[in-house]
């Protein structure tokens, strides 16, 4: 069984992964999606 | 409207929860797994919690991480939608693994179906006047990459050392996608409507502007 603590976890590195995106891409679509 | 759609629908799932909260053999049931549960949260220090972790998740997790990770740094544009619609798949499967259906279903065709597709028409049909020499990442790049390792080492620490995960939790009921669609249809049926009238009046609204730019141009 998976604890909250994974899915917590996970949730962190994703939105982390989209903030790198948002401020190191050039292309503003690509920031937007 | 997607993002408030689908909070809806959560919204929705978790009020099926609280509806079956009247009968007894649920009760009965979160009062024998609280007693279990306390039972072997005695037998373990809080400083002895181990992270359980299933090779699904694992997978998925893998998956959705390489997928996100693909839509940040491919040079690209379309490569970068279809890495990022690998990472929506994988979300929907983590969902469908949790038991969501109806939020998984709803991942798969909001996101994957159509946010996905929108982004390919928008990169289509946008002049792109970068070149295949031009830089992908900005010139200040190694800053943004500190900040957002900051931002999840700050995230991680909270969660790591959060209380909140030493309380015993009652499970979750089950809420199939009968119970969702029954609620859509009866106790939710004004908020489901006014949705739909604002989608339709989003959609009117996109067709005129575009209409009035033709327009000008002839």
């Amino acid at each position: 069984m998976n604890s909250l603590q994974n899915y917590l976890l996970l949730s962190s590195l994703l939105f982390s992964i989209g903030l790198a995106g948002v401020l190191i891409r050039r292309n503003a679509i690509l920031v937007l999606i | 409207l997607s993002y408030w759609s689908q909070t809806i629908v959560i919204l929705v799932s978790n009020n099926c929860h609280s509806e079956r909260s009247d009968e007894s053999p649920y009760f009965v049931r979160v009062a024998r797994n609280i007693d279990s549960a306390k039972k072997v949260q005695k037998r373990i220090a809080p400083n002895d919690r181990v992270i359980e972790m299933t090779a699904s998740f694992m997978v998925l997790a893998l998956l959705t991480v390489a997928g996100m990770a693909a839509a940040m740094g491919l040079r690209n544009a379309v490569h970068c939608v279809l890495a990022l619609t690998l990472g929506f798949v994988g979300i929907a499967a983590l969902y469908l693994q949790l038991g969501a259906q109806f939020v998984g279903l709803a991942q798969i065709m909001v996101y994957v179906g159509a946010v996905a597709i929108l982004a390919v028409f928008a990169i289509m049909m946008t002049h792109n006047p970068e070149s295949a020499n031009s830089p992908v990442f900005s010139s200040q790049w190694i800053w943004g990459c500190i900040v957002a390792a900051a931002v999840f080492a700050v995230l991680a620490r909270a969660i790591c050392s959060s209380a909140a995960f030493t309380q015993v939790l009652p499970p979750q009921p089950d809420a199939t996608v009968h119970q969702i669609g029954d609620s859509l249809m009866h106790r939710y049926v004004l908020p489901l409507e006014i949705m739909g009238l604002l989608l339709t009046a989003a959609l009117i609204g996109a067709v005129v502007i575009a209409m009035d730019r033709r327009e000008e141009m002839k």
